[in-house]
């Protein structure tokens, strides 16, 4: 069985890794690129995991960027002052730490649904969010700085200094990569199957004898896990933490790349990022009202491409129209 | 008569002031068709809803093999060996047939949880499936994807899922409705199979059908217990005369 739902999935995956693998030669002089480009990998498993939540599992949540923050705040928070920790060790951390939060969090909002969960996953967020602007003991709106970055050793092997920005690309790659394999293959798996059941009917997934509230929380804590490792990829670039990070804006937008790039495809994600950024970057440049054009674009290609960019690709590689 | 495997003691639901079901005594026997008729809004639905748990009782209690099982939530019911189809088609329409059966035969086999072995892996739940489907004669089907088979197909896929679940009692709401004359008699002739190995339930609105099924009827009038019978003594029961079969009104 294999990993890809569709051939053009299989072909876009393939392409994309094999041209990712290859940017940083083309730019190495300009790293400015490559940094771009990282960022916009680590948005992607952010957009991927909103997607694991949104498009798979069918709740819709407004305050992922949450976990996007926690993700990159526990890291500062734990990290001793003046001291080199390990990436993996606290991967690990982070990671954990954030499951436990989404557990809890889970606890309450999945007691609701539809526009309910909208709002109170909401609602958490910018509680979230004016907690750490509000607290001067995580220092408010200007957030934590991270001084020293982590060491990459494992089993005494160091391969990545992610000081290097080059090193750090192929982190977020590999980490983008895991990632959407991840995402494959528990939605594929016997898990995956409860999962789409209980999106597509989730009265009669009950009436099976699901407990369809346990696999909700299970798919809440999982995707809410990878958001909090793209947080903790997003301080490890950029060195710092504020609580712009889970502001709202965040959330919508990652909501609205996930739709751009085709709910539920999972794969979309990284369509939807790239495309997203992209046009951002290049209408930023050409106009002081980019948001107007920007906005103006999305409506359109939000109407027209009903699977949204995905959806584009699939007939572009079986030569149909539906 | 074969043993008592489901039963409700003084059941009641009241939706506010409205009592839907009231101070109601039913046996249902294993291996026996057990067919339900009423006219609208008798209470047959709010009955099969509480006995399959989607609806908690007002008052009462439901005893399957003698364990009060009338606390237990919504899907622990289906656990136990209660499956239920609905009035309303509700299957996956964007799965397979054998998916379908798939996800009910799933839960019975448990590793539910399991976010790394493929689905398709495992053999036994496949095995399940195909042989529910098998069973309610869908076999051909199997591959189709479940929205694109015909009315009458999706009303048997309907009851291959409870089967895929193992039940012991199968509740059905109306199987037949909306049916043509042939998909009905595909049904019966299931049915008429299923008896042999399991309590059916049938709540039916085609008389002909729950005549020639079941073994007992019981006749509900306002949401209480009018008779409980063999199926030729209810035929030429006056009261049940009176208050439905005789009763011109009533649309069939």
């Amino acid at each position: 069985m294999s990993v890809f739902s569709t051939k053009a999935e299989k072909i876009f995956i393939l392409a994309f890794f094999f041209i990712a693998l290859g940017i940083p030669l083309f730019f190495n002089e300009n790293t400015f690129y490559v940094n771009k480009i990282s960022s916009m990998l680590i948005l992607s498993i952010f957009v991927m995991s909103l997607d694991y939540l949104v498009g798979r599992t069918g709740l819709i949540s407004l305050g992922h960027a949450m976990f996007y923050g926690l993700g990159g705040y526990l890291f500062a928070i734990m990290l001793p002052e003046y001291e080199v920790v390990n990436f993996w060790l606290y991967t690990f951390y982070v990671m954990t730490a954030s499951a436990v939060i989404a557990f809890v969090v889970g606890l309450i909002v999945l007691r609701t649904s539809g526009i309910y969960m909208i709002m109170i996953t909401l609602a958490l967020a910018q509680m979230t969010f004016y907690f750490f602007a509000d607290s001067t003991e995580y220092g408010g709106l200007d957030g934590l700085f991270i001084y020293l970055k982590p060491e990459t050793s494992i089993f005494g092997l160091n391969f990545l200094d992610l000081d290097n920005e080059i090193h750090f690309y192929y982190l977020c790659l590999l980490s983008l990569f895991n990632c959407y394999l991840f995402c494959k293959i528990s939605l594929n798996s016997r898990f995956g199957r409860v999962i789409d059941a209980i999106k597509e009917n989730p009265d009669r997934a009950l009436a099976l004898g699901y407990n369809i509230f346990h696999f909700r929380l299970i798919a809440y804590v999982l995707s809410s896990s990878l958001a909090a490792y793209a947080g903790y990829l997003f301080s490890l670039q950029y060195g710092f933490v504020n609580p712009t990070m889970m502001s709202w804006e965040v959330s919508a937008s990652a909501l609205v790349m996930a739709i751009l790039g085709g709910l539920g495809t999972i794969f979309g994600a990284i369509l939807g990022v790239f495309v997203y950024e992209s046009l951002h970057y290049a209408i930023e440049h050409m106009t002081q009202y980019w948001m107007f054009w920007m906005g103006s674009l999305i409506i359109v290609m939000v109407l027209t491409l009903k699977s949204g960019i995905a959806g584009l690709v699939e007939q572009f590689v079986t030569g149909k129209r539906k | 008569m074969n043993d008592c495997i489901l039963q409700a003691e003084n059941l009641s639901k009241h939706w506010g002031g409205l009592k839907a079901l009231n101070e109601f005594n039913i046996k249902f026997h294993d291996k026996s068709v057990h067919g339900i008729v009423g006219p609208n809004g008798a209470g047959k639905s709010t009955m099969l809803n509480i006995l399959c748990g989607t609806y908690p009782a007002t008052k009462g209690v439901i005893l399957y093999k003698g364990e009060n099982i009338t606390n237990l939530k919504s899907y622990q019911f289906c656990r136990k060996g209660i499956g239920r189809s609905f009035q309303k088609t509700n299957i996956f329409r964007e799965a397979t047939c054998l998916e379908n059966c798939c996800i009910a035969a799933q839960q019975r086999i448990g590793k539910c949880f399991n976010l790394f072995q493929p689905r398709q892996a495992d053999k036994k739940v496949r095995e399940i499936a195909l042989d529910a489907l098998e069973q309610a004669g869908l076999s051909r089907r199997a591959n189709t994807r479940a929205g694109a088979i015909s009315y009458g197909e999706q009303r048997q896929l309907e009851i291959a899922m409870v089967l895929a679940t193992a039940p012991q009692v199968l509740l059905l709401d109306e199987p037949m409705a909306g049916m043509g004359h042939e998909e009905s008699q595909t049904i019966i002739e299931l049915l008429k199979k299923l008896k042999q190995r399991y309590c059916i339930v049938l709540v039916e609105h085609d008389m002909d059908a729950v005549f020639e099924l079941s073994d007992l009827m019981t006749v509900m009038v306002d949401g209480q217990h009018l008779i409980t019978d063999v199926v030729d003594n209810i035929r030429s029961n006056p009261l049940v005369q009176e208050a439905y079969l005789g009763n011109d009104d009533e649309v069939f």
